[in-house]
């Protein structure tokens, strides 16, 4: 027995000696979250960075999305066993930053994001007027729509040109079997875009839920038509349901546009590798990439966008130099144009959304680009809350009364909720 | 036996890891729960007292998660203690040793499979509104599909399968081995006196039960009031209009998701007393006579 | 004659019941198998039953993209330890409590059977400070550690070596055998059925742990088995063939010793039930 228990106790020793290895050159500590396209491009690039800095060697770790906000926290909480460089989503990122776990973005950096970066991209990583971490891409969940070519080829109906057009589209083919839908006409609500399109929908009429103080207000006319326009198209004309909310059906928004099981959803670019890796479907010959029309005819189509992933440094890293120059390496226009492709991603930098080669190797984000100009930075919160209380108020009302006055008393319920709720940073 | 300081012995470096280990854990928990606390700042924590604790009343997620929760330990633990005694009854009643071993066996599988697993095939086996076999299977019947996950009023007793499926294994055992440490010769009194199988049941099985059914009771309560892993896959964020959240899952929302963690320590020490108060009492009500 | 037919029918009528209710009953392990042989878009499907062709895509991913071998030795050499320590820990205490008298013996007692009642939540938070204020942070020992001593363990030893006769432990001292000797040979031998209840109940406690590896360990290669699973689920990922087939990988080795050793398990149980 006990020589069952030495032998246990040295292969345990030996096992979590093991990143100890190499000398001489500087370890830089490199996590993100887990996506196919994402983590292949990075690997990429740092066997180029490796290569063109041989003193530094990158330790690629890579984290379940749904494990990776605790992962990050406890792992700063954690001092010097922490990674130095972070993937960390725009989401979260005001938590941490406002903490002072996180390095500070170097002068001069700064400056070049500042100007060449679009503001969504960069709100989430400010705090108290100085920046902490740099962009990788311009999160989008509104303006572009993965359609279904073979379903709506089938219906002999052409994309709709108008929001309207689209909901009436969606009504006359989606249906309905029990509390399960075969056929979605038209996915506009899940974790991501549910919230983006009711932002969207607020400043589209020329609404304004952000209050000077950064917290935010729902008691408005705006936001009551925003709000019963998304609940009528799930409870009145039943185009969509919530399971892409609740998980009720395994399946995401995009995938059932995969499976021929929805004529098409609201989506960011990045589901665009998704279907074309995982489920070998080509663009234009199974699915579409087009422009979301606006809500309103003739209006800016103005939305609201996160901070989407960006790499921070850990403040209690050891390689701070190493960790920013790695930082840096990534942001660079030519490199991030490579990868931004690659990843499916909309670029953060104006710069290289201006770059032909970008939309070269990107042909399908053309309905996207145009419509940056319009965007703005959702809110300096954790967008996690915000997205929380919408899901559950947006479901409640599609199960229950939706009549205006009952919409009306959700949102100022949600109002309130939030207040105590959500950190305003 | 003599005195000595062997049991001081023994007993200091087990008393020493238990103090670090879960004593220290514990009152840390309640000095957190006294602070404003993020432990990603090194500044900043400051006393708040009773504040946290405070805002659990009146909070309308708490007040949710708590009502949740009693109601599923509540009715998790009756429908588990009614399910697996009665299968135990009957297997018992199953005279053949070797059919018997086979579905106790069978019925044991689930439980030595960790929770998260089953949660996860339940979630994308099982419960799909779509595709999942429970439709799949109630279709045969003229059912309708259900939205297990999606339905406010359905969710809790999806969850109630899922963890009656992962859980009955453990409580069929105990009660089998319970069934067949009485005597038969009570049963063979009770017979010859005329009693019908479910006056026997009641009469003689369930009284000379009673030491396996406190135990069963306690252990099945204890580990209920904690169960995390399915809510958390099954229900993230408490599912639809928040059905599925219940204190442990609103304890790591706040904690790890909201970065409050003085809050969720208030939380978690208030699920700590419910579990002694609830366990108490049902100490209380099922004190009986041990032995026979 | 008349009551040996009844009992006859009574033993089938059960025998038929319980083989459906089983088949039924295991229909969510039939699921994992079958889903973790088809193909992606298959499984998304999910029109089908059986795979329209078994194929090894998904587990061949598994390997591929997890160190799964790592998290297989991992959750092996941690639980054994905590098993084998625990064992040791809970059989020498269980002695103490029950074959002397000392002095503060109840109230330690009493203190160890509280700390039983203490839900992981609430020492959560605090457990991770301590552990990386003890350095264990991303280390395998903090799963180790922690877990070495536990009131359930202490208690089920307790009861079971109360039964020992005084008698023998004291011609056994007379003999003039040590505190240790004693433990070990007159104890230990006497208390084997409650050993591997509780040994079973440890290791399955331990290899199924979910959230102290999520929390304890950053380094990938250090985690455990079941932490495959959420390497295929996460909301971003709709890889469920992958998913099914971690979570066979993740089941089969438990699951195969349970039917190996399920006389030993099942005896295990019930003896805890009887103390």
């Amino acid at each position: 027995m006990k020589k069952l228990l030495s032998l246990f106790l040295v292969l345990m020793l030996l096992l979590s000696a093991l990143p100890a290895l190499g000398e001489g050159v500087t370890t830089v500590k490199f996590w993100t979250h887990i996506n196919e396209a994402w983590n292949a491009s990075y690997e990429g690039l740092i066997a180029e960075f490796e290569a063109a800095n041989p003193d530094i060697k990158i330790d690629y770790q890579r984290f379940p999305y749904d494990e990776f906000e605790a992962k990050i926290q406890t792992s700063l909480m954690a001092g010097s066993a922490a990674a130095d460089v972070y993937e960390v989503w725009g989401g979260w990122m005001l938590d941490f930053a406002s903490q002072g776990v996180l390095s500070e973005t170097p002068a001069q950096f700064a400056a070049d994001l500042e100007n060449d970066a679009y503001p969504p991209v960069l709100g989430a990583l400010k705090h108290d007027g100085k920046y902490y971490g740099a962009p990788v891409e311009f999160n989008i969940e509104h303006g572009a729509m993965i359609m279904n070519k073979k379903l709506w080829e089938q219906s002999g109906m052409p994309y709709p040109t108008t929001w309207n057009e689209l909901i009436e589209d969606a009504k006359k083919v989606a249906v309905q079997d029990g509390e399960a839908m075969t056929m979605r006409g038209f996915g506009y609500a899940n974790g991501d875009t549910l919230i983006a399109n009711f932002l969207a929908l607020i400043l589209q009429q020329g609404g304004q839920y952000l209050k000077e103080d950064g917290s935010v207000d729902f008691n408005t006319p705006e936001a009551l038509k925003a709000m019963s326009m998304l609940v009528g198209y799930t409870a009145d004309d039943h185009i969509n349901n919530f399971d892409a909310i609740t998980n009720g059906d395994v399946q995401g928004d995009h995938i059932m546009v995969a499976l021929d099981e929805s004529y098409g959803c609201i989506r960011g670019p990045w589901v665009i590798s998704d279907l074309e890796q995982t489920y070998g479907l080509v663009m234009g010959v199974d699915f579409d990439y087009i422009g979301q029309p606006p809500f309103f005819e003739g209006v800016e189509q103005k939305f609201a966008a996160e901070t989407g992933w960006s790499l921070c440094v850990a403040k209690n890293s050891t390689v701070q130099d190493a960790a920013w120059r790695f930082v840096e390496f990534l942001n660079q226009p030519d490199v991030l144009v490579r990868h931004n492709i690659a990843c499916a991603q909309v670029p953060p930098r104006k710069s290289v959304a201006a770059d032909p080669a970008y939309l070269a190797g990107a042909p399908y984000m053309a309905p996207l680009l145009d419509k940056l100009q319009y965007s703005e930075f959702i809110g300096p919160f954790n967008t996690d809350i915000i997205k929380s209380y919408m899901n559950q108020t947006f479901m409640a009302l599609c199960s229950g009364d939706h009549s205006e006055e009952a919409v009306k008393a959700a949102l100022a319920k949600m109002t309130e909720d939030l207040a105590q709720n959500m950190k305003i940073y | 036996m003599k005195r000595t300081i062997f049991p001081y012995l023994v007993l200091a470096p087990l008393i020493l890891l238990l103090i670090v280990f879960l004593v220290l854990p514990i009152l840390g928990s309640f000095v957190i729960s006294l602070l404003d606390y993020n432990p990603l700042r090194e500044t900043g924590n400051t006393f708040i007292w009773f504040d946290n604790f405070k805002r659990l009343l009146g909070n309308e997620l708490f007040g949710i998660s708590f009502k949740n929760t009693l109601t599923y330990v509540f009715i998790m633990v009756s429908i588990n203690l009614v399910v697996t005694l009665l299968i135990a009854q009957l297997l018992t009643t199953l005279s053949s040793n070797k059919w018997r071993s086979l579905f106790r066996v069978l019925l044991f599988m689930p439980c030595v499979a960790p929770l998260a697993a089953v949660s996860v095939i339940w979630q994308k086996g099982i419960l799909p509104t779509k595709g999942g076999l429970l439709n799949i299977f109630l279709s045969n019947f003229g059912v309708a599909p259900i939205n297990w996950l999606g339905n406010a009023s359905v969710l809790m007793p999806s969850l109630l399968i899922v963890s009656l499926w992962a859980d009955i294994g453990y409580n069929i055992i105990l009660f089998i081995s319970g069934l067949q440490g009485i005597p038969q010769d009570y049963m063979d009194a009770a017979k010859i006196d005329g009693a019908g199988p479910i006056r026997r049941f009641w009469q003689v099985t369930f009284p000379l039960l009673g030491r396996t059914f406190s135990y069963v009771t306690a252990m099945t309560l204890i580990s209920q009031f904690q169960a995390f892993a399915q809510f958390s896959i099954l229900a993230p964020g408490g599912g639809i209009a928040r059905a599925g959240y219940v204190l442990s899952t609103y304890i790591y929302d706040m904690g790890f998701g909201n970065k409050d963690m003085g809050f969720a320590s208030a939380i978690s020490l208030t699920l700590f007393l419910v579990i002694l108060v609830v366990t108490l009492i049902q100490q209380r009500v099922n004190r009986v006579d041990w032995g026979y | 004659m008349r009551k040996w037919t009844r009992k006859t029918t009574v033993d089938l009528v059960l025998i038929v019941f319980f083989s459906v209710f089983c088949l039924v009953f295991m229909m969510p392990y039939v699921r994992m198998i079958l889903d973790s042989f088809k193909t992606r878009v298959e499984v998304m499907k999910a029109n089908t039953f059986f795979p329209s062709k078994f194929i090894l895509d998904n587990y061949q991913s598994v390997f591929e993209k997890t160190p799964i071998w790592n998290w297989f030795l991992n959750s092996l050499c941690t639980s054994t330890l905590v098993t084998v320590v625990m064992l040791f820990t809970s059989s020498i205490a269980g002695f103490v409590f029950a074959k002397y008298s000392f002095k503060g013996k109840q109230v330690i007692f009493w203190f160890i059977m509280a700390t039983m009642m203490v839900p992981a939540q609430t020492t959560m938070i605090p457990s991770f400070l301590i552990i990386q204020r003890l350095g264990l942070y991303d280390n395998l020992f903090a799963l180790v550690v922690p877990s070495l001593v536990g009131g359930f363990g202490i208690f089920l030893c307790r009861q079971f070596i109360e039964d020992i006769p005084d008698s023998m432990v004291e011609a056994a001292s007379i003999d003039g055998a040590g505190h240790m000797r004693i433990y070990f040979q007159v104890i230990l031998p006497l208390i084997k059925p409650a050993l591997s209840a509780l040994a079973i109940f440890t290791f399955l406690g331990k290899w199924n742990d979910y959230l102290n590896p999520l929390l304890y360990l950053s380094d990938t290669r250090r985690m455990t088995m079941p932490l495959a699973l959420s390497f295929f689920t996460s909301q971003r990922q709709s890889d469920i063939g992958a998913v099914m087939a971690a979570a066979t990988l993740v089941m089969l080795p438990v699951t195969a010793v349970f039917l190996a050793f399920q006389k030993q398990f099942v005896r295990g149980i019930s003896i805890t039930g009887m103390k």
